[in-house]
């Protein structure tokens, strides 16, 4: 009897969670929405691009990518937050997407409250570079010239506020306070072009863009940001082993829905991410931006963006960056 | 190698798909708002499902495409489809207007093929000599150039007021302030808004500015006169070609290294070399500058196409892209994972040339095709205007909605159409404006640069180390002299 009772309610237990698995089961019932918040053809939007028709596989239904570009990604980002917490409605990002909120002063979102990480898909490798015609061979060469002449050596980066910009700042907030000049660039390629024609002394540069360029001798590689050495530029040390120990900053991208998305639609997305980025064709072109493919689970990501958010915070008060 | 490249480039796969998207470029540029940079950032996407040679050929035809496309409605109904175009559509659309439509295209097709080969054998002759000066123009040099573009905005005013002329101008730099600045990230009368946070776009201004005031123009006239159908001729005699053969080459040299230079596009080429062929030409062409100059136009639109060749060089060899165009033909490399820039010569011996064939046959097709779509585009916008207008404002506003697929652009358009038609009433030229819009946001953001370059430096530092520099500051100086002071 007690047992008849078990089975029955055990029974109507099942009954009453299948239609919530239906439900569930049916994620997406239409097409899904990418939005992408960086400009066609950067390497972040190239990844998105490549993501999107493979993943079509596995959804059964077509991934559209929404270009809204600007404002830092912050416009994107305001309006995913707002969007219906369906799965319907994804947003990429990249490390900006940690750092805004100490960096700008007002703003329409909160990248941990506002929003559910569902995976982190790729990390790329900055190198500090510098003019060959500079005769500066080494970090501590460069570190030394400017503690010689505060305030003269100029540092490029691609943006104010963005992994170039703060690794800068993380590298002068760690060798003690040092003082040399910001020289913001609307983005990486423009940064390296003044760094080419030797209009700013040196530059944190994708590997991507910088590599042909060391290894063909125009510009010499300081320092990879990293923690690990890069397979494309093996004799490069990193900041680690330069006397920066746990020395790291560097640009990723990540996928993430509007809060309130179910747990296991969350999930749904990151298999199917997974499956998509452990392709060989996707990851060859992943490669071909310079960029290493990562496969987490939700909570992995979740705790490194929020080791982001409180890392950041801190190198973007001690150096007092902010936009009002 | 060379030689198998040439033989490659001429298959004729190839040779349809370089056809088709040189037809399609043309086709893109000549709607208003779909800019030759959206077409090419469109292709990215495109070109992933394509064999690495095929997208080539296609990317650099719609490229060339595009970039003479922006001329026909610019000609024809007075909304340049590019930036570029706006130059031309000054001369071309008062030559419209008497008939002469045909002949215009003719002639700006004549010389976009002039200037692409002198964009081409440039880039092939010269890469080192054009790539070193490119490199010299930093953020100093390239604040000067922007202000150049800005100083024209005097003398670009037709009739006796420059004064006019800046107005305008000045508005225009106004309009483009609005916005985060580039350096800090601070934002600048968007009055709390974030919408405004990415300032105002030029494209739906430009549409407002010519567009819908031409349609503001019209509307209280009882017997509008459109273009005339007949198209008449098209091909431009070899004597008028030749005539402007000396505008055409100085143009296009102009176009090219203005091209080399990262960041510079083919508005600032068009609109520079407009200004410089009016102070050369003989003083009764400069009498017809303003009102309809065929060389006029072979100035701005041999500078326009001659950019494309320019803007690929540091593109090819540096892998830093002279355009936003350029940079969505790198990104597609990319992902063919071509790694466009010095080491391409290492990994994919013969590609460089492959690229080269590609431009010189999308160029001949361009020629072609053009020639083939002008007919019926006159005839398109030849309808009566009663039923012309309805449809450009319909174009005016899909163009606008279509930049960012925002309604705020096309508020914006409709509000750059009133302002527009409220100054051309009290006879301000409306170019200037646009001008001043494009360069405003590179002048400024390249100042505020060098000023933190040149932080603690000696003024003589600037002299020294800037000869270009000192060049362009004379040049300036004087341009701004010139259009404040000069009895016309």
């Amino acid at each position: 009897m007690n047992c008849q009772f078990v089975t029955l309610a055990f029974a109507f237990m099942l009954g009453a969670l299948a239609p919530t698995a239906s439900v569930y089961g049916e994620y997406p019932s239409r097409p899904v929405r990418l939005v992408v918040a960086f400009l066609p053809g950067a390497p972040a939007d190239l990844l998105a691009r490549v993501m999107a028709p493979a993943l079509k596989k596995y959804f059964d239904y077509p991934v559209i990518i929404d270009s809204h570009p600007g404002g830092s990604g912050n416009l994107a980002a305001t309006r995913v937050a707002q969007a219906p917490p369906d799965g319907h409605t994804l947003l990429l990002v990249s490390e900006a997407f940690a750092t805004s909120v100490s960096i700008f002063s007002k703003l329409d979102y909160n990248p941990q409250r506002n929003f559910v990480p569902v995976a982190r898909i790729a990390r790329y490798h900055n190198v500090l570079a510098v003019n060959t015609s500079s005769q500066i061979t080494t970090l501590a060469n460069l570190l030394s010239m400017i503690r010689a002449q505060p305030g003269h050596v100029t540092i490029a980066s691609s943006g104010t506020g963005s992994a170039s910009h703060l690794a800068a700042e993380l590298m002068k907030v760690r060798a003690g306070w040092l003082n040399a000049l910001h020289v913001p660039y609307k983005g990486d390629r423009f940064a390296l072009a003044g760094l080419l024609g030797t209009h700013v002394h040196a530059h944190f540069a994708t590997i991507a863009s910088a590599h042909p360029h060391i290894r063909t001798g125009r510009l010499q590689g300081l320092g990879v940001t990293s923690l690990r050495r890069s397979r494309v530029l093996p004799d490069v040390p990193t900041f680690d082993e330069s006397g920066f120990p746990g020395f790291e900053a560097i640009p990723w991208n990540g996928v993430v829905a509007p809060a309130g998305t179910s747990y296991d639609t969350v999930v749904r997305i990151n298999v199917a991410l997974a499956q998509v980025i452990g392709a060989p064709m996707v990851r060859d072109r992943f490669a071909a931006q310079g960029a290493d493919p990562i496969i987490d689970t939700p909570e992995q990501f979740t705790e490194y963006l929020r080791k982001e958010v409180e890392r950041w915070a801190k190198v973007v008060k001690a150096s007092g960056i902010s936009v009002e | 190698v060379i030689l198998d490249q040439l033989a490659l480039a001429f298959t004729p796969y190839l040779l349809l798909v370089c056809l088709l998207g040189t037809t399609l470029g043309i086709l893109w540029g000549a709607m208003p708002a779909l800019s030759t940079t959206m077409a090419m950032a469109l292709l990215i996407g495109l070109s992933t499902g394509m064999s690495q040679n095929v997208a080539i050929m296609f990317m650099l035809g719609v490229f060339t495409g595009s970039v003479f496309g922006g001329t026909i409605t610019a000609v024809l109904i007075n909304i340049p489809g590019t930036p570029d175009a706006v130059p031309t559509m000054i001369e071309g659309y008062p030559l419209a207007r008497r008939g002469e439509g045909g002949l215009v295209l003719g002639t700006a097709i004549g010389a976009s093929f002039m200037g692409n080969w002198i964009g081409i054998l440039l880039m092939i002759a010269f890469i080192p000599l054009v790539l070193k000066l490119a490199l010299e123009f930093r953020s100093w040099e390239m604040f000067l150039l922007a202000t150049w573009g800005i100083a024209i905005c005097g003398t670009m005013a037709a009739g006796p007021r420059p004064l006019k002329g800046w107005i305008s101008g000045w508005i225009g730099l106004l309009i483009s302030f609005v916005g985060l600045d580039a350096i800090h990230g601070v934002p600048r009368f968007t009055f709390g808004y974030t919408i405004l946070d990415d300032g105002i776009s030029y494209i739906p201004v430009l549409i407002g500015l010519f567009g819908l005031t031409e349609i503001l123009r019209v509307l209280p006239q009882k017997n509008p006169v459109g273009i005339p159908a007949e198209v008449g001729r098209i091909v431009p005699p070899i004597k008028t070609l030749w005539k402007h053969a000396g505008a055409s080459v100085r143009s296009g040299l102009i176009g090219t290294v203005i091209g080399a230079i990262p960041g510079a596009g083919a508005n600032v080429a068009s609109f520079l070399s407009y200004d410089i062929g009016r102070r050369r030409a003989s003083p009764e062409e400069r009498a017809k500058w303003g009102k309809g100059s065929y060389q006029a136009i072979v100035c701005s639109e041999a500078a326009s196409n001659a950019n494309i060749g320019g803007s690929m060089l540091p593109t090819l060899t540096l892998g830093i892209p002279g355009s936003a165009a350029a940079a969505a033909f790198l990104a597609a490399l990319e992902l063919k994972s071509v790694v466009v820039g010095p080491t391409m010569q290492i990994e994919h011996p013969g590609l460089i040339y492959f690229i080269y064939f590609a431009l010189i046959i999308a160029n001949f097709l361009m020629y072609f095709m053009a020639i083939v779509l002008v007919k019926p585009c006159v005839k398109l916008f030849s309808l009566p205007q009663a039923l012309l207008m309805p449809l450009i404002l319909l174009i005016c506003i899909l163009g606008a909605y279509s930049v960012s697929l925002s309604y705020l652009d096309v508020y914006i358009m409709l509000a750059a159409g009133l302002i527009g038609y409220l100054l051309r009433r009290f006879g301000f030229p409306l170019a200037p404006m646009v001008l001043a819009i494009i360069l405003g946001p590179l002048a400024d953001e390249n100042l505020r640069r060098a000023l933190i370059v040149f932080e603690g430096k000696p003024w003589t530092h600037v002299v020294v180390d800037h000869p270009i520099g000192v060049i362009l500051l004379v040049v300036v100086v004087f341009t701004f002299y010139d259009g404040i002071f000069r009895r016309r």
